[in-house]
């Protein structure tokens, strides 16, 4: 039968084995951490990939939705309709609301590793000081170590990802649904001249969503508010 | 200062960075609380003899990790098909499934010290769950540049001010009944605005706009060349500005717009998140789109930067200004939750009606609503369990 406790020790054994390494006790706790952070990084990742292929279908609608409803708002302001502007912006807004909280829902899946390390952290090195701020006699724990590590691990795995195979396949399909979803209209495009050296070829939604080229974005409505 | 978004993004992920730093102070306050608290075994004592629960009390309740990832599936569900109601869900779970309510309210009399700390945990964990993923979630659309960036800084200027000034004032002030009372006016509030939507009225003003969209759409369709945009008239052009009110053209189309709101706005969304322990993004969004008349292209963008300006400041004020404990358990177990709820969510909700989802939650807004405001500020609920 599956017993619990027995679970447990075996996963503590697993973590804590690298912060006993021959080396310098700083050093071995920065290395125990990265490695833990390491176990975070790929199991959330490969969390967020799979729901992203479970559900990959129903983003994509909303993202289709979204993207259209926007397209049509650009439109009505090439055609001078407000009327139309606002209820097609109004829609995309909702559609966006959408998107935006299961991208939110996305990424809490990718991060549940990380609160049950602070948790292991916190059972293992609570009170510990690893270093200590000069001057302020301020002492940094497990979590400046664990948070530091996690964010240089996470930032380099994303670097590496193209290099392994399932997650390569996962990008590829994110590249796929962003042509399905359509290529959302930049405001540029209203511009002819701008508009000349933003288009449209193909390589399409990685365009319209590559910040450089949207940053010519000309001023809008609210820009004005600051 | 901040010359490219990577360096805001530094900016915020080094202020993360420094929330985490507080492990020693954490446990003063909490020690100091323990400290404060009478020991005994009666109600509103700490009995040393039991074991440690909730934030490592001892005899402090220890959540049921079942009911824990039930609850978070729940949530997960909402967030990953309705969106914002997900966030007011996980502070459910906080205040009444896992049974922290009924123990801060035990030390009302005999701790009042516990009993403000507890609440407090409760906010931050909220914001830690739902604001944490919000922001991350935003900080993409943030990378693509789709962003305001006057309006988006105004708005995160007003999400500091209100996301510091509300845990600075309120951490370790509000007793666990007040947040109770105003977490219930506010879902009461989100319940008329869904109901109101439901309404003949607004169901015809939505529809009657998607219909409008799609017959423009199927005009311009028909046309061969579309319209030429005037180029005199491109971006956006400020006929009149003043104090109170900004007329301008986008386009060559005419809008107006209070300066002063996104100000305030972001200040009053970013002082309500902080203080109920929200993300703000579902606030934020309505916001730009009806109040400062943004494109929904930009929307994205502006509000994200606001979202992780906001959370970032609050949960910092909490945890590193107020001491503010987390119990780390609950929350991975939470997020475990959220992970399957996502995997279903999107595939039952295609079989309820968008209606009908809107019902349920009215429903369920009206429940919580008048269960928790009558319960903070009536000291008893009108609505069972009494």
């Amino acid at each position: 039968m599956f017993d619990v406790d027995t679970f447990l020790a075996v996963i503590d054994t697993i973590l804590i084995t690298p912060y006993r390494l021959p080396v310098p006790s700083v050093a071995a706790f920065w290395i125990g951490t990265a490695a833990l952070a390491l176990w975070c990084t790929i199991a959330g990742e490969i969390s967020m990939a799979l729901v992203y292929m479970w559900n990959r279908d129903y983003y994509t609608d909303l993202n289709q939705k979204m993207t259209r409803m926007h397209n049509i708002s650009v439109e009505a302001i090439r055609h001078q309709d407000k009327k139309i502007f606002k209820s097609a912006n109004d829609w995309a807004n909702e559609y966006f609301g959408k998107v935006f909280f299961s991208h939110a829902a996305l990424f809490a899946v990718s991060l549940w590793p990380m609160a049950f390390a602070m948790g292991w952290l916190q059972e293992r090195f609570v009170g510990i000081s690893v270093h200590t701020i000069p001057y302020f006699e301020f002492g940094l724990g497990y979590p400046f170590v664990f948070i530091i590590s996690y964010i240089v691990v996470r930032y380099s795995f994303a670097k590496i990802r193209k290099f392994v195979p399932f997650l390569k396949r996962i990008d590829g399909m994110k590249e796929e649904d962003a042509v399905n979803a359509g290529e959302m209209t930049s405001w540029t495009e209203l511009a002819p001249e701008l508009g000349k050296e933003f288009k449209t070829d193909s390589s399409t939604v990685k365009a319209v969503l590559d910040s450089k080229s949207v940053n010519t974005i000309p001023q809008c409505p609210a820009e004005n508010s600051a | 200062m901040f010359k490219s978004r990577k360096s805001l993004m530094i900016m915020a992920l080094a202020a993360l960075t420094v929330a985490a730093f507080v492990e020693p102070a954490l446990a003063d306050r909490l020690q100091a609380a323990i400290d404060a608290t009478p020991k005994g075994t009666g109600a509103g004592e700490i009995n040393s003899e039991l074991a440690t629960g909730f934030l490592g009390i001892s005899g402090a309740p220890t959540p049921s990790l079942i009911i824990g990832f039930a609850w978070a599936i729940w949530v997960g569900w909402i967030f990953s098909t309705v969106g914002a109601f997900g966030g007011i869900m996980a502070g459910v779970g906080h205040i009444t499934i896992y049974g922290f309510g009924d123990f801060a309210s035990t030390f009302k009399k005999t701790s009042p010290v516990m009993n403000k700390l507890v609440t407090d945990s409760i906010r931050v964990s909220n914001q830690w769950l739902v604001g944490t993923s919000a922001a991350m979630s935003s900080f993409n659309y943030f990378k693509m540049g789709r962003l305001v960036l006057p309006l988006g800084l105004s708005l995160a200027a007003g999400s500091i001010a209100g996301s510091y000034l509300v845990p600075w004032l309120t951490a370790g002030k509000v007793s666990l009944k007040d947040y109770i009372g105003f977490f219930g006016l506010f879902v009461l509030f989100l319940g008329c605005y869904l109901f109101y939507e439901t309404t003949p009225k607004g169901q015809a003003n939505k529809q009657q706009a998607k219909e409008a969209a799609k017959a423009f759409e199927k005009s311009i369709k028909n046309e061969k060349d579309g319209c030429a945009v005037d180029t005199e008239c491109l971006g956006v052009k400020v006929v009149s500005f003043s104090i109170t009110k900004c007329i301008f053209t986008f386009y060559g189309v005419e809008f107006s717009f209070n300066p002063l709101v996104p100000v305030c706005g972001g200040f009053v969304i970013a002082a309500l998140a902080s203080f109920l322990g929200v993300g703000g993004g579902f606030l934020l969004v309505p916001f730009l789109t009806s109040v400062a008349g943004l494109p929904m292209y930009l929307v994205a963008g502006t509000s994200a930067v606001a979202v992780l300006v906001g959370m970032t400041t609050s949960i910092f004020t909490y945890m590193v200004v107020k001491d503010t404990p987390v119990f780390w358990p609950l929350i991975g177990v939470e997020l475990l939750g959220i992970l399957v709820g996502s995997f279903i969510g999107p595939r039952t909700s295609k079989y309820i009606p968008d209606v009908w989802l809107k019902r349920l939650f009215i429903v369920l807004a009206l429940y919580v609503g008048i269960r928790y405001s009558t319960k903070g500020f009536l000291g008893y609920s009108i609505v069972p369990p009494f």
